[in-house]
């Protein structure tokens, strides 16, 4: 049953600390990678890496628009 | 006696007084409207119309070429008469420039170096940490360059003025070819309707293909000034876009945590806001 | 005649400050636990430290890419 993983986090105070810290340090990155990812999508060909290849010549426009 | 219901004739002169106080009030704002003295519209400035910028709204960045191409005007125009004091070479790179556009403008010119062994001084090129120069030495030179007027400073100008980007881009395209019949300017100013008082000692600088855009925009009137301001607003915001990166995340977390807080309010509270109280009297014998 | 017995034979494990191998053992796998809470409570302060990034994170599979930081050298003002 999840209920019992569930309970198991809990069960000891080592194992609910860890859990703790070990979900902040995934949830920072993954929840900054995912709104940074939305954020340069929303505003796709305004960025400064998506305009580069425009005005510099041999710049490396892998982002073309 | 005083609940006795207006007369007609009340009723008349209530809705007759109504009438002349807005009708007089509507006279007085168009007479307002038509002089120029102090306390009037006219001293305020003509309010700017509200322009659908591309860094309008909460999770817009700022249009990078544009910023570029407006990096191209203010230095080819604005430059001979405003300073950047706060924006440094370094501060273009990786927003409107590369590192080394960057630094091969900023060597073109001379910064003051360290005295040499005899205490003379020097000068050096400049490099990405110099900032970039002004057009005069201090106030009082370019007061005296621009008959007493002095150009501010264009650092943190979208936020120092009302209106911010609306204004700057309706003061740049607002010069009309002549001052309206009765308008009387002091000597060496222009009439601008949207610069407070109506006489900026500024003229109009932005004409059709002034610059050359190299990415090829049609360098208008209006396309300048929207570029110029564009980048007038990023040299007062350049934190613009991470904060707005930020303000994101920041939502997304604090309106999560407030439903979560909800949440258990109403978890906790559901005991005591479903419990039931009933009373049974005691039977009587 | 029954023998009586003055008292109790204690007998003491061998330990240091209080602290005896029995005991250690029964203690390990919490031990443990609070090490790797303590590691990840390091984890997450240390996250955009550059040094910590280079040596542990970017070596995370499928995810570690995140933490690698090649910007395009014409994009660093130096």
């Amino acid at each position: 049953m999840v209920c019992n993983y569930i309970a198991s986090l809990f069960r000891r105070n080592s194992i609910y600390v860890a859990t703790i810290f070990g979900g902040a340090f995934a949830f920072q990155a993954f929840f900054n990678y995912g709104v940074t990812s939305w954020y340069e999508n929303h505003n796709k060909g305004k960025l400064w890496k998506d305009v580069k290849g425009k005005f510099v010549e041999g710049a490396d426009s892998e982002d073309d628009e | 006696m005083f609940s006795r219901a207006a007369t007609p004739f009340v009723q008349k002169v209530v809705a007759g007084s109504a009438a002349v106080t807005g009708l007089t009030a509507s006279y007085l704002l168009y007479k307002d409207s038509l002089s120029a003295q102090a306390m009037t519209a006219a001293e305020h400035g003509l309010h700017p119309p509200a322009y659908g910028w591309s860094h309008n709204g909460m999770f817009e960045t700022f249009d990078h070429a544009s910023i570029r191409r407006g990096f191209q005007v203010y230095r080819e125009v604005c430059a001979s008469c405003h300073s950047l004091d706060r924006i440094a070479w370094r501060n273009l790179v990786g927003v409107s420039h590369t590192a080394s556009e960057a630094k091969e403008m900023c060597e073109e010119l001379e910064y003051d170096d360290e005295p040499d062994d005899e205490g003379l001084p020097r000068k050096r090129p400049g490099k990405l940490a110099d900032y970039i120069p002004g057009p005069y030495e201090n106030e009082e030179a370019a007061r005296a360059g621009n008959q007493g007027a002095l150009p501010p400073d264009l650092s943190l100008i979208v936020k120092a003025r009302h209106g911010g980007c609306d204004y700057i881009f309706s003061l740049l395209t607002g010069y009309p070819e002549e001052p309206p019949a009765g308008v009387v300017l002091p000597p060496g100013t222009n009439y601008n309707p949207y610069f407070p008082g109506g006489a900026i000692a500024m003229g109009r600088v932005l004409f059709d293909d002034l610059v050359e855009y190299e990415d090829g925009t049609p360098a208008t009137t209006s396309q300048m000034a929207k570029d110029v301001t564009t980048f007038l607003n990023w040299t007062a915001e350049p934190e613009h876009d991470e904060r707005k990166r930020w303000g994101l995340k920041a939502l997304i977390v604090v309106s999560s945590l407030y439903l979560v807080s909800i949440w258990v309010k109403r978890y906790k509270w559901a005991a005591v806001k479903a419990r039931k109280f009933r009373f049974d009297p005691p039977k009587k014998n | 005649m029954v023998s009586y017995v003055r008292g109790p034979l204690y007998k003491s494990v061998k330990s240091i400050g209080g602290l005896n191998f029995p005991l250690f053992k029964t203690y390990l796998p919490d031990l443990i636990l609070w090490g790797g809470a303590a590691g990840a409570g390091v984890a997450v302060f240390t996250e955009g430290v550059p040094l910590f990034k280079n040596t542990f994170y970017t070596k995370i599979p499928y995810f570690g890419s995140y933490w690698e930081y090649n910007p395009d050298p014409e994009d660093v003002p130096i």
